[in-house]
């Protein structure tokens, strides 16, 4: 049995403990304990929150800069993980393999971005861990007041924050 | 009335929820199935769209899910079907909600079939919120009480029972099935006075009472109307009425599609904390040439 990284997430709002699946999604798995290795994560902020659907950051700092990030990563979503509710998977753009430091809490069972094939339409989005502590606190941020702030819509009226991003157990 | 394209270019930012019906799409109607397509890339232009109501006849006819969801992967690839589909789903990973409510025709659609693109099923009469206002929607239907026939009819298409019987036959069982209710609906249709087949004032009356505006489809008769309202002093309460989607200048050099949809606008500046009034609810035209 390999052992499932496990990374604290200390935000504004509580804390969220995560089990990274190293088993099923390798390149994104090591590519995420970098950015927290590096203290990437340490200052940014869920920009992008939508009650139903799921709650995304790390990425923005809280003056909604981008922070910079490393070379893209190949997707792995066809590792047989499904973007259940809880469950925690990279972000990205309407290329497949672009996903960089940014991922989402599944706050729902979104069956639609599971992989169907490996066609630009198909791929999906890299499931690689979920949430085993601070569900609760995903409750309350999904519910947080959100606005557009210049061509960013969702963005939470008041700033959720991770202060920094930890590894518990590797 | 206002020019849906008129609307989105000049205030793309204010359009908040659009509210359509009664496409009646088919593989039969490319041009329709086009509109559509192209109402969604306008849709996904818009940077403040929250939600897009699909209430009813969105296809001409819907077999049930398994008929799209048991296709293998290359089936699926020419399937017309598939660029809805996807671009639904851009849709909704771009931040929509896509709110899916059953028409007569096309009452076996599933929560499955939904699932591919992020949609929801909702069911009538939905009471949507904007601001104090509250608006009653639903496919229309049900108020065409003086049909008394259909309401019959009705009564049985949408029990459990009647789907699940209808469910567990095969897909070409199910086909020939709605050829012979289609063909039954229209000789009944040529005999019907055309005031049972409109809603009906009481139905209509009783709908909106606890409400501020009632919303529809189904009759193909887009129109604004002025509902009394039940207490005398009170100002009169709006039924709105969606369009169905038409494929116009059929023989001419540049055929088009018209549809009359619904739009929730709001002031850019608008808090949603705010008790002010500032959401806009009406009635646009859409079309798209072919």
């Amino acid at each position: 049995m390999v052992d499932m990284p496990v990374v604290e997430l200390d935000t504004t709002m509580g804390a969220i403990v995560i089990e990274l699946n190293e088993e099923k999604a390798p390149k994104t798995v090591e590519n995420f304990l970098n950015y927290v290795k590096s203290g990437h994560y340490d200052g940014t902020i869920f920009h992008r929150i939508i009650d139903g659907f799921m709650i995304q950051g790390g990425g923005m700092d809280a003056d909604m800069n981008e922070k910079g990030t490393n070379a893209p990563i190949e997707n792995e979503a066809d590792n047989g993980l499904k973007n259940d509710a809880g469950t925690l998977a990279m972000a990205r753009t309407q290329d497949p393999h672009s996903a960089t430091s940014q991922f989402f809490v599944n706050v729902k069972d979104n069956d639609f971005l599971n992989h169907t094939g490996k066609n630009a339409q198909g791929w999906g989005y890299t499931v690689f861990g979920k949430v085993t502590s601070g569900m609760d606190v995903i409750e309350k941020m999904k519910g947080v007041p959100t606005g557009r702030f210049g061509m960013h819509a969702d963005v939470p009226k008041e700033a959720v924050i991770i202060n920094s991003a930890t590894i518990v157990s590797e | 009335m206002q020019n849906f394209n008129h609307l989105i270019t000049t205030r793309p930012h204010e359009v908040r929820q659009l509210l359509i019906s009664d496409l009646h799409l088919s593989p039969e109607e490319p041009a329709l199935v086009q509109a559509f397509l192209a109402l969604l890339d306008d849709c996904l232009a818009l940077p403040a769209l929250k939600r897009l109501f699909i209430l009813g006849d969105w296809f001409e006819v819907w077999l049930g899910d398994d008929a799209y969801l048991t296709l293998l992967e290359d089936e699926r690839q020419t399937h017309w079907l598939t660029p809805l589909i996807a671009k639904l789903k851009q849709l909704r990973i771009d931040g929509c909600e896509i709110l899916v409510m059953h028409g007569n025709r096309d009452f076996l659609l599933g929560q499955p079939f939904c699932n591919l693109f992020g949609g929801e099923i909702i069911y009538e009469p939905y009471i949507l919120s904007v601001e104090q206002q509250s608006y009653r929607l639903e496919h229309g239907d049900a108020l065409c009480t003086d049909d008394k026939k259909y309401q019959f009819f009705r009564k049985i298409m949408r029990h459990r029972l009647t789907q699940w019987y209808l469910l567990n036959k095969s897909l070409e069982k199910r086909l020939a099935i709605a050829d012979k209710m289609r063909q039954k609906s229209q000789q009944n249709n040529t005999t019907k006075a055309a005031y049972i087949m409109d809603v009906s004032e009481d139905a209509v009356t009783q709908a909106i009472d606890n409400s501020d505006a009632l919303l529809h489809g189904h009759t193909h008769r887009p129109q604004i109307h002025q509902v009394k309202n039940s207490s005398d002093t009170a100002e009169p309460k709006i039924r709105y009425v969606l369009g169905d989607w038409r494929l116009l200048d059929k023989e001419t050099r540049q055929p088009k599609v018209s549809a009359v949809i619904g739009a929730i606008t709001t002031d850019i500046e608008a808090n949603i904390d705010s008790n002010t009034n500032n959401a806009n609810f009406g009635l646009v035209e859409f079309k798209f040439l072919v």
